[in-house]
């Protein structure tokens, strides 16, 4: 187990480094002049040319990446050219709020998902299974950036105008304020729950259809036993590792949905990055969401592994 | 009873909803609730009361130090915290600040002699004093600001404002710690110094950038002072959380009248529409960015927020620029450019920012006292429009591109131009960029023939709507993206910088404003406005055409 942990941390060393040098070449070779952008259409040449050299711009690309690379090995991820603050500080400033909204969109997704997904499966092909199918293909497709201004409008904004009662915040973060937290993670979840009903339907149609559970039903065991702890049992490796990679996703900002409800994560301050043309702060930002993913997925497999005796000696 | 179950799950979110609703008390998100002025040191000479108020912006402060804050959410913050020697009042009339009276000013019109006013203390972020400003304060700033060293940049218009003081470009260059031209006579007299007269230095002291700042506490790192930031002025900002809210409380030990407001939240990172519905619901006292196009319907034309409503001009231009320097098309040829102008619907773009501007005659916009309602160059006339084309030898028209950014907005804009150019025979192909990369595009001469873009004051004088953008020195070295001047012009702008009377300097710069027409390197489209929105307990809200917001002068109601 041990080994087979190493391995995997050795890999994601390799993928980290990997992305973070295609990040910093793609940035590079895109047009804008990251000065012009800290200095603002008002600032004369001279201005510009002087905040350039100050940044390091004016160095050769091979100075620049090497600086880059010499920090981002101590941990370093440099200094946010529009914030003038460090990149570090900023990006733990921001966790939390996307953590909670991560763990506030998996806790409704799967409260939906799970169970919707296990009904359909063993109803399959009732009236049941076909609402649940209908129900999971709108909300797969519904865009979140639309439910979130919808769910803000009639949740929150609504009952506040017309009745005076104050139900939900429109928008905004408190930390781990419940609140706060109800509609953004309902925007979030709609869309995983739709997902994880529709993974858990398949895996445990699987399940369901294999020998073992025939054999579990002709000893006489009750239905829901069989559903429950032989099929669901069966199932969860599938479930874990999905759940597994959305968390390392969620956890590295979660766009939209910040967006919408005027969230304080990571996901807002890569889209603002990205607005100013903040090199360092995007760097910052992908190299963190990367971080993220490449933890989440190591957990993941120790997690499978533990659910799965046969994967620890694959 | 298989028809029930689908809406388990249904049950279960709704459920799992009325906990979370319920877990989270009964508390509204009202800024109201919070004890006013708790935040007040002890021994306060305020005024008690006055309530909470919060303004909320989408962007975030980019910096509370004013040697580098140069964006719309950072400057109301920093005007909060900071103050120049002169200032403005509630319109575009300076008026002293941190000096006892306007300055004395050399016949030469050169030197400006500053007479302190006596007693204003710099204010720590806990509250306290940290001691008194003096002139060697005064001396400090505006040196800081020249500084090249500082961190992580230096100030982004340290050359375009602060190098014309005697002896600036000596440390812009490193070449001097301090400027010859500015000198503490005494503990309460400054006297600046400028190399050439110029009437608009006044302004360039009033903005945030000649704001003063202790010395011996705002050092080279611009950032640890924008952490921690130390000003004389009216608020100090007591926490700020990055991507959240920044913390101001009303400066119990400040030398003019207390503000009524006791504390401001400026809440950042919020959404637009959010702002919008906050506003709209009370819960918010005033949204810092504009109404978002697509709420702007609903919310004008409810009579119930018709109270609550700010709509008012900004000091800006929104134009298209035309590279007369271009041959083939001939934009070189005047009559072409002069058809341009009369080819475009004003009326009609102004509609399609969903009426958020006027039509925009001139260059001037009406808050610049150079303004001219009497300066009607071209009207819409599609017809004059052919004549014109057809006089200057392409009667079929001709094709070319026009650059702009890629809001929303600006799109629309192009679309609408790229109609009504298209109705007298001009093919028009629309590029939209990235801003910063467009500020690249166009810097380069024969990039852009069209331009569509605005341009935003730096301070309320007629001379930053001509010098930056339409002077012959900012061709090549500045912002002017028409490659071309008017030299006639040019010669009565700069006569005008040393002009001392106002109505005759406004005269000189109507007609510098006519000969620009008549060369037709613009079309000025229009004059934006912004509409805002504020809270039913938010009173004497105003929009300042300097600072956006002048919070000293609200109050908020019981």
């Amino acid at each position: 187990m041990i080994r087979y942990i190493g391995r995997r941390l050795a890999w994601s060393v390799l993928v980290l480094a990997f992305v973070a040098v295609l990040t910093f070449i793609l940035i590079y070779v895109l047009p804008g002049d990251p000065a012009r952008a800290v200095a603002g259409i008002h600032a004369s040449a001279e201005d510009v040319a002087r905040i350039r050299a100050a940044l390091g711009l004016d160095e050769p690309f091979g100075v620049q990446f090497a600086r880059y690379v010499g920090r981002l090995a101590t941990g370093d991820l440099g200094f946010s050219f529009h914030r003038r603050a460090e990149i570090l500080p900023l990006l733990v400033e921001r966790f939390p709020a996307t953590l909670q909204l991560a763990l506030g969109g998996l806790v409704v997704g799967l409260a939906i998902g799970l169970p919707m997904g296990v009904l359909s499966a063993v109803r399959r092909g009732t009236s049941v299974d076909r609402a649940s199918t209908a129900t999971t293909a709108v909300l797969v497709s519904i865009p979140s950036f639309w439910l979130g201004y919808v769910i803000l409008d009639v949740l929150a904004f609504r009952p506040l105008v017309a009745w005076d009662v104050a139900i939900f915040p429109i928008g905004g973060y408190e930390p781990w304020s419940l609140r706060h937290l109800a509609l953004p993670a309902l925007t979030l979840g709609a869309g995983l729950a739709a997902y994880y009903a529709r993974l858990t339907r398949t895996a445990m149609v699987d399940q369901l259809g294999s020998d073992y559970v025939r054999t579990a039903r002709a000893k006489g065991l009750e239905g829901r036993l069989v559903t429950w702890r032989h099929a669901f049992r069966n199932a969860m490796p599938t479930l874990v590792t999905q759940v597994g990679i959305d968390i390392g996703l969620l956890l590295g900002g979660v766009v939209v949905v910040e967006q919408v409800f005027s969230w304080p994560g990571i996901g807002r301050l890569a889209v603002e990055a990205i607005v100013q043309t903040d090199l360092p702060l995007i760097l910052g930002t992908v190299v963190f969401a990367t971080l993220m993913i490449v933890v989440a997925n190591i957990v993941t497999d120790v997690a499978v592994a533990v659910l799965e005796p046969r994967l620890r000696r694959a | 009873m298989s028809r029930a179950h689908p809406t388990r799950p249904f049950i279960l979110a709704l459920t799992v909803l009325l906990v979370l609703a319920a877990c989270g008390g009964e508390g509204t998100a009202s800024p109201s609730e919070e004890a006013p002025g708790s935040d007040s040191p002890p021994g306060s000479q305020a005024p008690e009361g006055g309530g909470t108020m919060t303004i909320a912006w989408e962007a975030d402060i980019q910096s509370m130090d004013p040697a580098i804050a140069y964006d719309y959410v950072s400057i109301p913050a920093v005007h909060m915290v900071f103050e120049s020697l002169i200032g403005y009042d509630d319109g575009t009339t300076l008026v002293p600040v941190l000096a006892e009276a306007m300055p004395e000013v050399s016949p030469d019109g050169l030197t400006y002699t500053f007479v302190l006013r006596p007693g204003v203390n710099f204010v720590k972020p806990d509250g306290s004093v940290l001691r008194e400003m003096t002139a060697d304060d005064v001396v400090y700033s505006l040196n800081r600001v020249l500084n090249p060293n500082l961190t992580p940049t230096p100030s982004p218009v340290a050359s375009s404002f602060f190098a014309q003081i005697e002896g600036g470009q000596a440390v812009l260059d490193g070449e001097a710690h301090e400027a010859t031209g500015v000198v503490a006579v005494d503990d309460r007299t400054v006297e600046i110094t400028i190399l050439s007269p110029n009437r608009a230095f006044l302004n360039v002291l009033a903005m945030t950038f000649g704001s003063v700042v202790p010395e011996g506490e705002a050092g080279t790192d611009t950032a640890a002072f924008s952490a921690a930031p130390i000003g004389t002025g009216p608020y100090y900002m007591a926490s700020y959380t990055a991507g959240q809210a920044a913390h101001f409380v009303r400066n119990p030990h400040y030398w003019g009248p207390a503000p009524a407001i006791a504390e401001v939240e400026y809440e950042v990172g919020v959404d637009t529409v959010t702002q919008t519905q906050r506003a709209q619901a009370n819960t918010l006292d005033l949204m810092g960015d504009s109404i978002p196009t697509g709420s702007l319907p609903e919310v004008r034309d409810d009579p119930e927020y018709a109270e609550r409503l700010i709509e008012e001009a900004t000091v800006a231009v929104s134009y298209v620029s035309i590279d007369a320097t271009i041959e083939d098309p001939p934009l070189n040829d005047v009559r072409v450019r002069q058809a341009i102008n009369h080819a475009i619907d004003k009326e009609n773009l102004v509609a399609v920012v969903g009426g958020r501007g006027e039509p925009a005659n001139c260059i001037f916009p009406p808050a610049i006292s150079a303004h001219d309602p009497g300066c009607q160059p071209y009207d819409y006339n599609p017809e004059r429009a052919r004549e014109l084309l057809a006089e200057a030898g392409v009667p079929d028209g001709f094709a070319t591109t026009y650059y702009t950014d890629t809001t929303e907005d600006s799109v629309a804009l192009a679309q609408a131009i790229q109609q009504d150019l298209a109705a007298v025979g001009i093919d028009v192909e629309i590029v939209s960029q990235e801003f910063d990369v467009l500020l690249e595009t166009i810097l380069v001469q024969g990039n852009a023939p069209l331009l569509g873009i605005a341009w935003i004051q730096d301070y309320p004088d007629p001379s930053d709507f001509y010098d930056p953008i339409l002077s012959c020195a900012a061709v090549g070295g500045g912002f002017n993206t028409s490659w071309a001047c008017s030299e006639e012009a040019d010669a009565i702008a700069i006569e005008a910088l040393s002009m001392t009377d106002e109505a005759e300097r406004d005269e000189a710069y109507r007609e510098v404003q006519r000969l620009v027409m008549e060369e037709a390197l613009w079309v000025p489209t229009y004059f934006p406005t912004v509409t805002h929105l504020h809270s039913d307990r938010l009173e004497g809200a105003y929009f300042h055409p300097v600072w956006s917001w002048e919070i000293v002068d609200y109050s908020l109601s019981e």
